[in-house]
Parts: structure tokens; sequence; C-alpha cells
């Protein structure tokens, strides 16, 4: 991360802005002391969802050793 | 698959030949598409997984055409109707929480040539549109005598 915000800030000194200062720790650091951001967040799955993946998901029936699977891709629309 | 699928459950899969995944592809051009998947997700996390899917299949004129914002007080309205906490489902569309596993199975369809809905892969082989039960049949009966 660390990186990553001084290559931002080298580009955006290419690119003629000021002022410019690179992150210590970078961009998760800067969320971890609890500065604030604008824009949209992005989160980690929570529980619910990791839970959803862990367990393959609820939107399966029949017995896990059958033989044929199939897969439906649907979009309900 | 209102109509196929329990036909399919009724022969194949409660008989331990088949085992069925629903895969959500919700496509770009169907504006409520990825809500509807995120509403069925949630209901999931409640238990109602099936009966939303159902339900949202059913009423799929009713909630398809409407605004954002009133599709998802229509599924809030499904969601208690099937004994479902309202409230949470609202929380849990409104949060987006589902919108990575929704994406890790669009990613899996297109790495499998998916290109529209409905798409079926059975066994491995890719099946695009929607076909009646007769033709599940006949693949299935493929698939279980090892034809490939």
């Amino acid at each position: 991360m660390e990186h990553q915000s001084a290559g931002a800030a080298l580009l955006a000194l290419e690119q003629g802005l000021s002022p410019v200062a690179a992150l210590q720790g970078g961009w998760a650091a800067w969320q971890q002391a609890g500065y604030p951001v604008e824009g949209k967040s992005v989160t980690a799955p929570t529980a619910t969802a990791a839970a959803w993946l862990a367990a393959g998901g609820v939107a399966v029936l029949g017995d896990p050793d059958a033989p044929v699977t199939i897969l439906e891709f649907s979009d309900f629309q | 698959m209102l109509q196929t699928l329990p036909k399919i459950d009724e022969t194949y899969i409660q008989t331990g030949l088949v085992r069925y995944v629903v895969k959500d592809f919700p496509l770009p051009s169907h504006a409520n598409a990825q809500v509807a998947a995120e509403a069925a997700r949630c209901a999931g996390a409640q238990g109602g997984y099936w009966a939303m899917h159902g339900r949202l299949l059913e009423n799929q004129k009713e909630w398809a055409p409407q605004a954002q914002a009133d599709v998802i007080r229509t599924f809030v309205g499904y969601a208690q109707d099937l004994g479902l906490d309202g409230d949470a489902l609202r929380q849990c569309v409104e949060s987006g929480q589902f919108g990575e596993s929704i994406r890790q199975d669009q990613w899996q369809g297109q790495q499998a040539g998916v290109q529209g809905t409905p798409s079926f892969l059975i066994n491995g082989q890719l099946f695009a549109g929607a076909y009646p039960y007769e033709s599940f049949e006949e693949i299935i009966e493929a698939a279980l005598a090892g034809e490939p």
C-alpha cells in the first residue's frame, strides 16, 4: 500500500498537481486512523455473505454426490 | 424454470440423481435483475431462498418495471408475506452484502461461455436458452448413461 501511495504521489507530481503527500502506511493506515473518506466505501463481505460462500450458497437442491450436476445461470427478470 | 424445475425436482433431484444449483447472472439490460438476486440471497440468509425464488419468478411482471426504491419495497412485502423479516431483508439488500458473491457467479458463468439467461451447465456441457422438461429429461438421461 505504501508503495502504491508513493507511486501515486509521484504520478500526481508528474501531472503538475500540488500539494502532494505520500501516505505513510498507505490508504489502510489512513482509514484505520479514522480519517474521513469520500465516495462509496469498499467493505469486505459480511459474515452473512461469507457464510453463503462457505456453505456453497443456499441456492442448491439435491445430493452433493449426485451423478449429474445442473448449474442454472439465471437473472430472475 | 417455474414449470420445469418442480418436475426435475420430483424425478431427478429427490431421487438423488441430480444436484441443482442456481447461479446468479444478472444481465445489465435488466434493471432490477441485480437487486432481485440480492433479495433472493437475503431471503436465503433467513432460510427463505427457495420461497423468495418462486415468488420473484411468479411476480416478475409486477416488479420488473419498477424503480429501485419501489422494487425494494415490493421485495420487502414478498418477504413479509413469506413470514420473513422484512426490515432485515431491506437492510440486507441495501447493504449490497451479497454483491461480491453474485459477481463471483457471473464470473464463473463468463468463464463457462454463458452469454445470456437462462443458460445451463449440465455436467460441464453448456446449453443456452429455455428448454421444456422433455429436453432436460433427454439430456439428464444421456448424462446418467455416461454419454457425452
